[in-house]
């Protein structure tokens, strides 16, 4: 979500929930003789606070599956989620002393920190892609709805070229027919891969070239063919304009691939740690 | 596939590696997984039976945390106060696993333990009655630790013994064969088996090369560095046989034993010119070489009393020093006092300033296990036998 | 627009009457033989069994039927009822979903109190039940324009009637005589009623309604036939019986429509004082016939009644009001975009801030969740500023929807928002037009009482839906549902005002 002013009150509550706990840190690691550890009670307070916290956050994608449910707005869970997901890791910190010893203990830290840094991320990627979309893809479309989209565009770009067809019973002009030609050929060779994404096209990748191109196909035909190629320059903008948006979408969409999967996976290292830590847990 | 498909069963799939894994290492008893730490040196002998010390308290099925009999299986720590108040209870001993930590890594000593732990209850010592303990000891450096009592109370050396170092040491000591010498420390004070423990000093080994005991210029025989009456029957003994008298079961064994029996077997009432010698050898053994370092009363009776010298084995009663440690140093570094030093009185002993110079400056450690122990091993210093105060010979 | 036409030319079940039979029934007779050779088979004899039904609302059709012997009961099988979002009420955890729900407050004054439909009776609102017997035509609506058939019947007895095709149907309209026996039977038995629903009409004491029911002219009109224009002289009152017509007005910027108006409507009362311009243009889009009564012989009768005239007065100062505020908003400049964007007067709208959206969906997902799995909303349409308006009913100039719906549920408020009142049949024809795809058709099963055998029985309905906001709670379900606060449910008036405040210019001198 975009952190604007509406976010101002969450970050001046973290801070100073943040800046509580670290001096409450700093006096517990001042005053224990064996120095900061996860197994002393102030220790298990933060650890304790840290689960609570990273349970609520992943909590969310529950939440998401049922929109309606009446347990807060979805924008509570949101906010909640991004600060005090990050209240948790300055927990973790707290708990572990700021240092990770052991082979669950680190690699736990290291998938959180991913989880926590892909997080960040994806935050930054909202600040800045919807409105990189909005300016750079006027036309766009409904993700799910790409493919009918392309089937579309093939489709009326096949009407456009096929109303240019001799007409059985017309006196057929070598213009006209050499007109069809090329355009049929253009359509079967070119277009239509391109607009399916079949192959790369050198051609009409980029607005300079099939500018070009479409300018070349005019002079070589037949006036009438004229508004044809206008409309299909005009699909092939807009099947570029559509590759430009699966792109973005992606960018805008991938990073999840990396958080949600390795958030699963810390939640079930998380009590795996929790439960044999409190078994082996001496000195008290 | 959507990117939500797609991500949802990544996660599916995520969860289900991580539990596995676990669950795999769990079921081939590989705990070493959950260790936060490598185990000291000392410790790896365990390798990865994490049951050698997380034996559990018995009833709880659950827990297994390190319980202080498991560290007993191996290590005795005997019990610092047994009245002392820990965490608000008294008579209540900490676990070890608080203050000796373990899972640190290779290279740590779970033996040093750091100073909190010892100043938890000593920065603000509270006692029941009164106690000539200092109350309040937070570390060794400046003012908050106390003098060492001995040189705070400017203690005396109250043996009943006579010795001037400073002779000893001068530069011209006539040595065993008549050419002068100089002694070293070494020559009389060494260290024991442990190579830290100053061991007393031995008459035998240590004195007698200068100090001899020889009392007739016919025999070789010194007398023995025992008891008068010992002393006596041996010049008799000696005597007669020098005389020409037949001695039955004569043995050149020393033995405590054997000069008993000797004491018992010596032929007494022999002729009037035998005894006169006898006599006189004693009295000369007694009045110039006995009297050279003992305290002894009644000289002038047939069996005189010699004082018991009660040296004390150990000035500081509650810590350790260790001289093997400090071998790079000179005796008179610390016991700078001694070349002039005449009087037994004399207590030689370093005080605190001298230990900061080098244990104050950060140059060696400085904390409380340095010196101190929580576990009291007084009990545990070996000396011969022969030498421990109190045990008077018959 | 009228629905599309089937190709069928002869009626596939029944008898077929050969001419020789057709013309024992006395208004063939002025239809030629020949014709009816053509034609064979586009008339047939019909038979059903007590309990048998005819035809179901929402079907398809394009026949009318002529009752030969016996009665049958005209119903609507459809729960008076609309579609209500809810949420289960247990706890904190509530969900929502939709309900069918019954409007439990009483209508409004003037509000009609029966639905009109195709047959020459209407059903009362609270007890959608009729009868109709021998000499009766009903589907005509059907049969003429094709639009689906707007209530269920059933054959109340044994009885006989004829199935007539479009063509034939328009021959015998032609007949005088046939014209005068289905008029008179309107006259006779629905024109009351249907008077009564027009408010100026409806505490009419019994005499003057019957001297008005005589003196009412029954006109006819073809389809794209204008009635009346704009700024024409206002002359007359009509009430429509069959077919639509379009009710437009014309403002600097376009036209908008105002309604589409169907059976039971009526238009042009300030046309009853001869005073004032007419303010919309009446046009037919099919075959139109409706009630016309004159100025000239409403005079008369209101001179004897003078609480009508003031009744009259009334509307018209109201309806004058109403549509000089309208031109007003119209006029002003900034909404010159809103206009050609169909937005002008929305209440309320959907927009997606497009620089916070992810496109996440969640907002689709919501509104499924809360809608049994049928999404009203589609994340897809104009893009204002770095707003997109969201597919949620447009309140479009042209209301494509309104058009055809065969008991007229769906209509056009003065707010001019559009609803889709309770007894819609669910036939579909709304969300076939909308060229947005905004109407939804949404399936419910609910227990009807078999009111023949007083049996329960489980009944699979539709009903059309249309996005509104999720009147009934506090936010729409998207806007509870979107995580990054990129939806919002806006009075365009008030949200874009504020964007645009302070924009003036100070006068030069």
């Amino acid at each position: 979500m975009i952190i604007d002013s509406n976010n101002r009150p969450c970050i001046w509550g973290i801070f100073a929930v943040g800046s509580g706990r670290a001096v409450g840190y700093a006096l517990y690691a001042m005053n224990s003789p064996n120095g900061p550890s996860g197994g002393s009670w102030p220790g298990l307070l933060f650890g304790t606070v840290a689960i609570g916290l990273m349970v609520f956050a992943a909590l969310l994608g529950a939440r998401r599956k049922y929109p309606t449910l009446h347990v807060g707005r979805m924008q509570f869970w949101m906010r909640g989620h991004l600060w005090l997901g990050l209240l948790s890791f300055l927990m973790v910190l707290f708990h572990s002393g700021f240092r990770v010893n052991g082979t669950l203990n680190t690699v736990l830290f290291v998938l959180f920190t991913l989880v926590i840094v892909s997080g960040l991320v994806g935050t930054l990627l909202q600040q800045i892609l919807p409105r990189l979309m909005m300016e750079q893809i006027p036309t766009e479309v409904v993700f799910d709805q790409a493919d009918k989209f392309i089937d579309q565009l093939v489709s009326k770009a096949q009407q456009r070229v096929e109303s240019l067809a001799p007409k059985a019973g017309k006196t057929d002009t070598e213009p006209d027919n050499r007109t069809y030609e090329h355009i049929k050929r253009f359509y079967t060779d070119e277009l239509t891969p391109f607009l399916r994404g079949q192959k790369p096209s050198r051609l009409l990748s980029t607005e300079l070239r099939s500018d070009a191109v479409f300018s070349q196909l005019r002079k070589i035909t037949a006036p009438p063919a004229h508004p044809v190629i206008e409309d299909l320059r005009t699909m092939v903008r807009q099947r570029r304009d559509l590759t430009r948006q699966m792109r973005l979408h992606h960018i805008l969409h991938n990073w999840l691939l990396i958080h949600a999967p390795l958030s699963a996976a810390v939640l079930v290292l998380t009590v795996a740690h929790v439960v044999m830590s409190l078994r082996f847990l001496s000195g008290q | 596939m959507t990117t939500k498909t797609l991500m949802n069963r990544l996660s599916v799939a995520a969860a289900a590696v991580a539990a596995v894994w676990i669950l795999a290492l769990t079921i081939i008893g590989r705990n070493d997984v959950f260790s936060p730490g490598p185990l000291s040196r000392e410790h790896s002998v365990i390798g990865g039976q994490c049951q050698s010390c997380h034996t559990g308290a018995g009833a709880a099925l659950f827990l297994r945390n390190v319980t202080n009999a498991a560290c007993e299986k191996c290590h005795a720590g005997p019990v610092h106060h047994q009245n002392q108040v820990y965490e608000g209870r008294q008579g209540v001993q900490p676990p070890c696993a608080g203050c000796h930590l373990e899972h640190q890594g290779e290279t740590a000593r779970p033996a040093l333990v750091v100073d909190g732990h010892c100043t938890q209850c000593h920065r603000s010592l509270e006692v029941a009655g009164s106690t000539t303990f200092a109350k309040t000891v937070t570390s060794f450096s400046g003012d908050h630790h106390p003098e060492f009592r001995v040189i705070a109370e400017r203690r005396r050396d109250s043996s009943a013994i006579k010795l001037n170092h400073q002779i000893h040491l001068r530069a011209d000591l006539p040595g065993p064969d008549g050419r002068p010498v100089q002694m070293q420390c070494t020559d009389c004070h060494r260290l024991g088996k442990d190579g830290s423990t100053m061991m007393p000093v031995e008459f035998e080994r240590d004195c007698q090369s200068c100090h001899s005991l020889a009392f007739d210029p016919r025999s070789p025989e010194q007398a023995p560095h025992e008891d008068p009456q010992l002393v006596e029957a041996f010049v008799r003994v000696e005597l007669a046989r020098l005389a020409g008298r037949k001695i039955e079961n004569r043995t050149s064994v020393r033995s405590l034993a054997a000069l008993r029996q000797m004491l018992s077997d010596a032929p007494r009432n022999l002729p009037e010119t035998l005894e006169r010698q006898i006599t006189s050898a004693n009295r000369l053994l007694l009045q110039t070489r006995c009297s050279e370092c003992h305290m002894i009363s009644n000289l002038s009776s047939p069996i005189p009393v010699v004082e018991t010298p009660n040296i004390p084995l150990q000035w500081f009663k509650h810590s350790h020093f260790g001289h093997a440690q400090h071998r790079m140093l000179q005796c008179a570094s610390c016991h700078a006092d001694v070349k002039n030093s005449s009087q037994t009185e004399d207590v030689l002993l370093p005080g605190k300033t001298t230990c900061l110079h080098c244990h104050g400056s950060g140059a060696a450690s400085a904390d409380c296990v340095t010196c101190h122990t929580y576990h009291d091993k007084t009990g545990t210093i070996v000396y011969p036998a022969s030498l421990v105060p109190g045990q008077v010979r018959p | 627009m009228s629905a599309t036409q089937p190709a069928v030319r002869r009626i596939a079940t029944g008898d077929v009457l050969t001419p020789q039979e057709l013309k024992e029934f006395p208004f063939f007779k002025i239809v030629s033989e020949k014709l009816l050779e053509k034609n064979l088979g586009a008339v047939v004899r019909r038979r059903f069994r007590k309990g048998e039904i005819i035809c179901r609302e929402g079907e398809q059709g394009s026949t009318a039927f002529y009752i030969l012997n016996g009665s049958v009961d005209v119903f609507l099988g459809a729960s008076i009822s609309r579609v209500e979002t809810r949420s289960e009420t247990k706890g904190w955890f509530r969900k929502m979903k939709s309900l069918l729900v019954r409007d439990s407050q009483p209508p409004p004054t003037g509000f009609r109190q029966s639905i009109p439909i195709d047959a020459p009776v209407d059903l009362p609102v609270d007890n959608p039940v009729g009868k109709l017997g021998k000499g009766d035509l009903f589907g005509e609506m059907t049969c003429l324009n094709f639009y689906p058939r707007s209530a269920t019947v059933r054959a109340a007895e044994d009885c006989e009637m004829l199935e007539i095709l479009r063509n034939v149907l328009q021959m015998l309209q032609k007949d005088k005589e046939f014209k005068a026996m289905v008029d008179k039977v309107y006259r006779e038995r629905t024109l009351d009623n249907h008077l009564r629903s027009v408010p100026v009409f409806r505490d009419l004491p019994a005499d003057f309604m019957a001297h008005l029911k005589s003196k009412v002219q029954l006109v006819q009109f073809d389809a794209d036939q204008v009635i009346c224009k704009q700024g024409d002289p206002a002359d007359s009152f009509y009430l429509m019986r069959i077919g639509h017509v379009k009710l437009s007005q014309n403002y600097p910027g376009g036209d908008i429509v105002v309604a589409y108006l169907s059976r039971g409507n009526f238009f042009g009362e300030i046309g009853l004082l001869g005073r004032g311009e007419r303010t919309a243009t009446c046009t037919a889009l099919d075959h139109v016939e409706a009630v016309k009564i004159p100025k000239a012989d409403f005079d008369l009768m209101v001179s004897r009644f003078p609480t009508i005239r003031m009744e009259l007065e009334q509307i018209a100062g109201r309806r004058i009001v109403a549509n000089q505020r309208q031109s007003e908003q119209l006029k002003s400049v900034f909404l010159t975009d809103f206009l050609s964007q169909s937005l002008m007067q929305a209440q309320n709208l959907l927009v997606l801030d497009l620089s916070k959206c992810t496109r996440c969906d969640d907002c689709v997902r919501a509104c499924s969740s809360a809608h049994d799995g049928i999404s009203r909303l589609i994340r897809e349409g104009v893009k204002y500023d770095k707003y997109l308006i969201a597919t949620a009913c447009r309140q479009c100039l042209d209301p494509l929807c309104m058009i055809g719906c065969p008991v007229g549920s769906i209509q056009r408020l003065d707010s001019l928002e559009v609803m889709i009142k309770d007894w819609c049949i669910g036939c579909g024809l709304c969300a076939k037009n909308c060229p947005y795809g905004n109407i939804t058709m949404h399936e419910f099963t609910h227990v009807q009482v078999d009111t023949e055998t007083g049996q329960t029985k489980e009944v699979v309905g539709k009903k059309a839906t249309v996005c509104d906001f999720c009147k009934e709670h506090a936010e729409p379900s998207c806007v509870y549902a979107c995580p990054h606060d990129a939806a919002h449910r806006v009075e365009p008036m008030k949200f874009f005002d504020q964007e645009l405040v302070g924009i003036t210019f100070p006068d030069p001198k």
